[in-house]
């Protein structure tokens, strides 16, 4: 079989599985986080947790045991740094504003949530504005990588934390999964345990939610999380088989990428006019020889993961009768998403990617960047929260 | 604590249409507009926001220990019914 045949194929199916996941499970980082402030529910959070923590276990016994090689593996890590922390808390910050991070805008567009499809065009112009040369001081990545190489980490075997702790040791992998993968994996069993005993205490019966029932998968009724969570992991898992085994080199979980990549199909005709007058208007500083869109390529296989993810939550949005195109009451919703958008688009540049592409793939990377996304992702979350609970 | 089939027929006091938005803002006005209530009157709102009614409310109610009910109107709509008691 034609090997980009095979790969295009699987990660198409990756995705339809993973839209399926984010909708029928609810998968949002935003609303777990919101739930936990407000109510001290920790359902979503649960999901989230398992999907990190199986997915992290997963990638280190496929990298310890040479199904993967480590060499391999680190062909496809991030760098990682300060901007991390500055892109996270943007990042964050617009995710709070629209109420969805870059995986729950995927379920909730799906959905037919129309301010979340504004959500998406500010993203497509936050993008933009980060990447072109239009407005020289503006230009995120020339900063990021002219100006201010400091407290930056090199991609490769230099953020790879295997390597860094452990030399060559073909168990090293092994054992950062233990220790960060099981980390997530204990406390989501954790907090699930704590939530069916505060339920069971209530209800002065014993109180347990299964897995998966005949229900779930007839799509009579929502995923539990924990499903959601065990197909993100088994998604992450195709993708990087797939890529490894066929034609690409190895590819992590990544979805912002291609949303940035949409508007080069958009405003091909006009980028190189951009960046000859960018360049003009950029002469007080050092050129550059292209900008984000002329590095980055279009027809890549995640491109066709994000198309079929958002298939697959429509198609399960529909099959579970919960499609429905809806318009917020209130008109001014949209300025919030589109604002909250660019925030969003602009965060995840700055970051080199997004809650899926640098914090998820960032552990499964074993590099510091998915660390150093997490603390400033909560920060500006929490923000946007306390923001919209002071205005609305 | 969804016991509330009392509640399903009692004409509300106060009406909250979140329709079309997401969280947080449904579980937020609805607090907002709670706390400004007094003890015995009953809240309705109307969201078509499936995770809200799933996980946001149902987690917020429980902790203020709001009875509540949840009626589906519609292809992804609900209506809920709330009862501030404290």
């Amino acid at each position: 079989m034609n090997p980009y045949f095979l790969e295009y194929s699987l990660v198409a199916i990756a995705g339809l599985i993973f839209g399926a996941a984010l909708e029928r499970g609810r998968m949002c980082f935003v609303l777990a986080t919101n739930n936990m402030i407000m109510a001290r529910d920790s359902k979503i959070l649960e999901g989230i947790l398992w999907a990190f923590g199986i997915s992290v276990l997963a990638f280190g016994i496929i990298e310890s045991l040479g199904i993967v090689p480590i060499q391999a593996a680190v062909t496809g890590v991030f760098p990682s740094g300060w901007y991390d922390l500055v892109g996270a808390l943007l990042f964050g910050f617009g995710i709070g504003l629209c109420g969805a991070c870059m995986s729950g805008l995927i379920f909730r567009a799906s959905s037919g949530f129309t301010q979340n499809w504004m959500q998406l065009f500010g993203i497509l112009v936050g993008t933009i504005f980060f990447a072109f040369l239009i407005f020289p001081l503006t230009n995120f990545l020339y900063w990021i990588l002219h100006t201010i190489p400091w407290l930056s980490i090199k991609p490769g075997f230099s953020d790879y934390i295997p390597h860094e702790w452990f030399g060559n040791a073909v168990w090293g992998p092994f054992v950062v999964a233990l220790i960060f993968g099981g980390f997530f994996l204990v406390l989501g069993l954790y907090l699930t345990k704590r939530r069916f005993a505060k339920i069971s205490k209530e209800r002065g019966e014993n109180y347990k939610e299964p897995i998966i029932t005949w229900n779930m998968l007839k799509f009579k009724e929502p995923y539990s999380p924990r499903l959601g969570g065990l197909l993100f992991a088994v998604v992450a898992i195709i993708v990087l088989l797939a890529s490894y085994f066929t034609v690409h080199k190895v590819t992590y979980m990544g979805v912002t990428t291609p949303y940035g990549s949409f508007d080069t199909y958009i405003l091909a005709p006009f980028i190189n006019l951009y960046t000859t007058v960018g360049h003009y208007k950029a002469s007080f500083l050092p050129k550059i020889s292209s900008n984000w869109f002329q590095i980055v390529p279009v027809a890549i296989p995640m491109t066709l993961f994000v198309i079929t993810t958002f298939a697959g939550a429509t198609a399960t949005a529909i099959l579970g009768g919960e499609f429905k195109w809806r318009v917020p009451k209130r008109k001014i919703m949209f300025l919030q998403n589109f604002i909250g958008g660019i925030f969003t688009g602009v965060g995840a540049r700055i970051a080199l990617g997004c809650n899926i592409g640098t914090l998820w793939s960032g552990f499964l990377m074993f590099s510091w960047a998915g660390a150093l996304f997490l603390p400033t992702l909560v920060l500006g979350m929490y923000l946007a929260l306390k923001f919209q609970q002071a205005i609305w | 604590m969804a016991d509330e089939k009392n509640l399903e027929n009692v004409k509300p006091d106060e009406i909250l249409d979140v329709t079309g938005e997401t969280c947080p803002i449904p579980e937020a006005m609805a607090h907002k507009k709670l706390n400004k209530m007094k003890v015995g009157q009953v809240l309705e709102v109307y969201t078509d926001h499936a995770a809200a009614v799933e996980n946001s409310f149902p987690a917020m109610l429980n902790k203020f220990n709001y009875p509540y009910c949840v009626t589906k109107t519609g292809p992804g709509e609900y209506t809920i019914k709330i009862k501030k008691t404290s």
